[in-house]
């Protein structure tokens, strides 16, 4: 009977394999697709223990429910009357030993068949083969989304992580705030980002694809929202994009860009092609952070995605939305809508106390300017590009009138009132050129300004914390700072 | 004699007060035992209505019924009140019922401590339920991972209720602990050897040690919290030099045994609830009794296996695994012991028998479950996903709480004198059997298709919209089982009469042989046990042959002088409330709110009051 139900739910099983693999494929997430040695590996342990339950279970319900149904009591009914005459009592059985000791050692013996391989599997996935050249990555968990650093390469984004296939892939994971846990369920298990420590897993994706991974470790608010994409394409295409990620964005002078500058550059980094750019991200990401935890009431940045060719990529918010102009611009507007408790709306100034104080044109702006940032070459991807055919020459008849619209244009007004008094994030510019003299020894105004704009942590004023201004404005033309010069020495 | 004058605080209520004032001094354990079981099943009501919030915010996709923020804060709530304000609680008040009436003793070792144990637990699950009102629910996970409690990333209070609550029930169930481990050891009737004793005093017996050695370990872990939340400290920040593993690794040093604190109990009925309705004795006595202990002992060397993912290298996670899967041993040694006890059995199959073979099943499928994480390769996959919900529901709700309902329907005859309609009954278990299966077995599924757990919500597209829906409909249907069930409770004991005789189930126990419900003092004789299960060997005697755990010598002692005008019951007592009622005060004081050194220090005197006064308290008559 035993051997007869065994074989009907042996059939049903094998059922359900097919089931699970005709399904799961549609699955992004599904442990049943395996696209890597690691994930196959634990899958494989599964698929013992599964069987091995698979059988107990059938075996130990079984005698459970023959028991049940078999051994019920036969009440006798007294004719003639409402009550039953109990049967006589079974034989008091009170054990047997033998048994006790046969159902020790056999579950003892079927644990030892799961013990050995599980140790070692454990082993075995622990690190990449031996001999193999692991491509190493950092993986940084944040509240609520995912930085990833190529330290070899000197490259940093967010949110999307490109892998060659066929290639083991080192993942050093990190974390600034509280732990995270990095999963890609069809090409390795999780492993958790704490603060603190510092973990290490691998991979390997086999083919290439798109591979969705979520934060497995409740994180707080926007746990729900912290997802990621894992894009795995041969080495020649992989070699493509990292050098793509190498090349300075078109250059553009976009109102988008000063936008961008204005109210967004705090805190994202769109410079990660630049030299020396990945160990000042780091550095300059640690101090976003700091400086957000050690005074989160009044801090004005926190650490957050950098966006250098933001264009390429391909979601938004942490793998919320996909990357359209439309979604960027509903992002740019109202972050929490997407993504309810993201510190992008808490803590960037532009946003205090609700959605983004912009003109819709000038949301749009800034979302044309980072679709724009595409680097040269780059294929196939199309955007709007609207905004920048507007870019027209302009004449300025005095430096003066140049500097204004730098000013502007390049989002220094974002941070930088003209008023007295007025802090919006740094100092004021009013009466600048009268304090300017005195700040350095042996810099005269003019050149304590130069440098302030184009090496803005060589000197601080007090109150103010060192790495907020972008270090970006060295990239302008020697004209264009100059003209900035000349415009801010006339704010009185 | 002359007459010592003590200082009275309170006159000590000197006869047996009935009526609310009978309630709020009683120190009678089957009064307290009864306060227990209606008090966690008010709870268990509050817990459901998160569990159904949470279910309905996750019916489908992009869910908003609740804000992300709520959301949190309802499943910690949910996990929180289930473990600390239910299962235990019941467990409890089973503990308090039955383990007297099972050892032939006419109280627990200290009843006035008994009496504080449920009145901490009242009021520090009030304090933690508190926090709804103010906004600020707890909103960490039951498990309360630092440094997401850490005061940077947790300002507001939701954390510290918890903390504080936590102490709250924590210190009475220590003293619960405290108080069942003396009674056992010390009150059992004469001739009641440690091998003679019910599985379920000794499946008590295991929990009350667990409940005594892991409750300081999160006592200790809670205070350094509380002392990093509001003092400054660092002990789990790592900005600071802190560690948060070490919260971990606290956490599940309690955590684990935790999980047999609330299992064992439920083990224990069923090993009373199987031999009384097969009409045989539980088969395999000692190996039942010792894989009990033997579970309690190896659960606190599987700690980590909740922290597989957290980095502790492979060296670690190899021990973990092996110690945790050599636990799947004595759990199976239960398991086919509980089959041998049905098998070749009279089974008479009621309510309380089904819900018994039902807890077997669900654990079976609980436990088998359970070995597939404790492999950390293919639990690398599996943790903190909804296969881990599945998981735990069906050890907890499918163990714990169908156990726990099997014990309600086999002993509520000697609760109350009168039967749970069978009817009903049938219905209760039937509709939460199949509902219970419908809400979390598809949780498997969506565990291994990817569903992260504790998300608020998930996207369209991802494979696990209809699971959802199903596990909602399910959690719906358990609702109404819930409702049937109290339905059956309110009419039974409103509609049927008092028909329950001593021994209406033909039992095999000492509670069986004193009326039902009990007398106040219990037995007018305290018994002399020669055998295990010797109430049904007195009645059975033909059949006490070749009795394991007979042969006892007891023919030859004295006989016990019954001297009916001799017994001597404990004094109902205001000072148990007053001292709960202090604690919570005092603890809930430190929560930061305005003002909230005042309500300590009211806390304070209340509980240096009803100290003293407890402790100056005279001996009536």
């Amino acid at each position: 009977m035993i051997t007869k139900k065994l074989i009907k739910y042996l059939s049903l099983s094998s059922l359900l394999a097919i089931f699970i693999s005709s399904c799961s494929p549609h699955h992004e997430q599904s442990t049943f697709t395996n696209a890597g040695p690691v994930a196959q590996a634990q899958s494989e342990l599964f698929y013992l223990m599964f069987w091995i339950a698979g059988i107990i279970f059938v075996l130990v319900q079984g005698a459970l429910i023959f028991a049940l149904l078999n051994f019920r009591r036969k009440e006798h009914p007294i004719p003639g009357s409402d009550f039953k005459l109990p049967d006589i009592p079974p034989k008091q059985v009170h054990g047997n030993t033998k048994l006790e000791i046969l159902w020790t050692i056999i579950p003892a013996l079927i644990l030892v068949a799961i013990a050995v391989p599980t140790v070692q599997t454990i082993y075995s996935t622990y690190e990449p083969p031996e001999g193999s050249d692991p491509l190493e990555i950092v993986a940084m968990g944040h509240q609520w989304w995912w930085e990833f650093r190529y330290p070899d390469e000197g490259i940093v984004t967010a949110n999307e992580l490109r892998v060659p296939t066929n290639r083991p892939v080192k993942v050093t994971l990190q974390s600034q705030d509280v732990i995270h846990s990095f999963w890609i369920p069809q090409v390795a298990g999780k492993k958790d980002t704490v603060p603190g420590n510092t973990n290490q897993m691998w991979f390997q994706v086999d083919e290439p694809g798109n591979y969705s991974g979520q934060c497995a470790e409740f994180c707080g608010v926007a746990h729900a929202r912290m997802r990621f994409r894992v894009i795995a394409e041969d080495e020649a295409d992989f070699n493509v994009w990292l050098n793509a990620m190498k090349t300075p964005p078109k250059t553009t002078s976009s109102e988008g860009y000063g936008l961008f500058l204005a109210h967004c550059s705090m805190c994202h980094s769109i410079d990660s092609y630049m030299n020396e750019s990945y160990e000042k991200e780091i550095t300059v990401q640690d101090d976003r952070w700091a400086d957000w935890f050690h005074n989160q009431e009044e801090s004005v940045r926190v650490s957050a995605p950098n966006l250098t060719h933001l264009g390429i990529r391909t979601m938004l918010a942490a793998g919320q939305k996909d990357m359209t102009r439309e979604n960027l611009i509903a992002w740019i507007k109202d972050p929490s809508d997407i993504k309810q408790g993201t510190r992008m709306q808490s803590v960037a100034t532009v946003y205090q106390g609700g959605v983004a104080k912009l003109k819709e044109h000038e949301v749009e702006a800034i979302a044309d300017y980072l679709l724009s940032q595409i680097p040269d070459g780059w294929g196939s991807v199309s955007t709007s590009t609207e905004s920048l055919e507007q870019a027209e020459v302009m004449v300025w008849n005095t430096p003066e009138e140049h500097g204004e619209y730098l000013f502007v244009n390049q989002g220094c007004s974002g941070c930088h009132s003209l008023n007295e008094d007025e802090v919006i994030v740094g100092p004021s510019m009013y009466g600048l050129i009268d304090r300017s003299d005195s700040k350095v020894e042996g810099l005269s105004a003019e050149e304590y300004i130069y440098q302030s704009i184009t090496y803005p942590n060589e000197y601080i004023v007090d109150g103010y914390a060192a790495n907020v201004m972008p270090q970006i404005f060295i990239n302008l033309s020697e004209e264009e700072l100059n003209a900035l010069v000349s415009y801010l020495k006339t704010i009185k | 004699m002359t007459t010592i004058s003590y200082p009275t605080f309170i006159r000590r209520p000197n006869e047996y007060v009935s009526g609310i004032w009978g309630w709020l001094t009683t120190v009678d354990h089957k009064k307290i035992g009864t306060m227990y079981g209606v008090t966690a099943f008010l709870w268990f009501i509050v817990g459901g209505i998160e569990a159904l919030l949470i279910r309905l915010q996750l019916a489908q996709p992009e869910g908003t019924i609740l804000s992300p923020e709520v959301y949190n804060q309802v499943f910690t709530m949910h996990g929180t009140t289930m473990i600390f304000l239910v299962v235990m609680p019941l467990s409890a008040a089973f503990f308090n019922w039955i383990v007297p009436l099972q050892i032939g003793a006419r109280d627990v070792a200290f009843p006035r401590l008994n009496a504080f144990s449920f009145w901490a637990f009242l009021f520090g699950g009030i304090l933690l339920n508190l926090s709804w009102l103010t906004g600020d629910a707890p909103n960490a996970g039951w498990f309360a991972y630092a440094p997401n409690t850490e005061p940077q990333f947790n300002p507001r209070n939701g954390v510290t209720y918890w903390i504080l609550g936590l102490q709250i029930l924590g210190i009475a169930s220590l003293a619960a602990g405290f108080n069942f481990l003396t009674t056992i050891i010390n009150m059992r009737a004469p001739g009641m050897s440690f091998m003679k004793m019910p599985v379920f005093i000794w499946m008590t017996a295991v929990v009350n040690v667990l409940i005594v050695l892991a409750f300081p370990i999160i006592t200790v872990a809670l205070i350094q919290l509380q002392f990093d939340r509001l003092y400054g400290t660092h002990f789990f920040n790592p900005t600071m030099g802190g560690d948060p593993v070490m919260w971990q690794h606290m956490f599940w040093l309690f955590g684990h045994p935790e999980v047999y604190i609330l299992i064992l109990p439920a083990m224990g009925i069923v090993s009373e609830v199987l031999p009384t309705f097969s009409r045989k004795p539980i088969y395999g006595y000692s190996f039942i009794v010792f894989s009990g202990v033997a579970i309690g002992f190896l659960g606190w060397f599987v700690w980590s296996h909740h922290m597989f993912t957290v980095g502790l290298g492979p060296a670690a996670n190899a021990a973990f695994s092996v110690s945790t899967m050599a636990i799947a041993i004595p759990t199976g040694v239960k398991i086919f012991n509980w089959i041998g006890t049905l098998w070749g059995g009279s089974i008479k199959i009621n309510t309380a028998l089904l819900f018994s073979v039902a807890f077997i099943g669900m654990f079976v499928i609980g436990g088998l479950s359970g070995v597939t994480h404790a492999s950390p390769p293919s639990d690398a996959q599996q943790q903190d996903t909804y296969y881990v919900v599945a998981h735990f529901h069906y050890v907890l709700f499918g163990g714990s709480l169908l156990g726990l309902w099997s014990g309600v329907y086999y002993w509520w005859p000697k609760f109350t004198g009168r039967f749970l309609n069978e009817k009903l009954g049938l219905w209760h278990f039937g509709i939460v059997f199949f509902a219970f299966n419908l809400t979390f077995f598809p949780m498997h599924w969506l565990g291994l298709d990817g569903m992260p757990r504790r998300v608020a919500t998930y996207p369209e597209g991802m494979g696990w919209d209809i699971s959802n829906l199903v596990s909602t409909i399910g959690s719906l249907m358990l609702g109404v089982g819930v409702l049937v069930f109290l339905y059956n409770v309110v009419y039974s004991n409103l509609r049927m009469p008092k028909t329950a005789s001593n021994d209406p189930w033909d039992g095999r126990t000492l509670e069986w042989s004193i009326p039902s419900p009990p007398p106040h003092y219990n037995f007018d004789v305290i018994p002399d046990v020669k055998y295990r299960d010797d109430f049904w060997y007195k009645k059975y005697p033909e059949l006490a042959h070749n009795t394991h755990g007979g042969g006892s010598d007891l023919e030859s002692q004295e006989d016990h002088d019954a001297d009916h005008a001799d017994i001597h019951m404990p004094d109902p007592s205001y000072y148990p409330l007053f001292l709960g009622l202090g604690l919570a005060v005092m603890l809930g004081g430190f929560i930061p709110f305005t003002g909230h050194w005042v309500v300590c220090a009211v806390g304070l005197i209340i509980f240096i009051w009803s100290f003293l006064g407890w402790s100056y308290e005279p001996v009536n008559g």
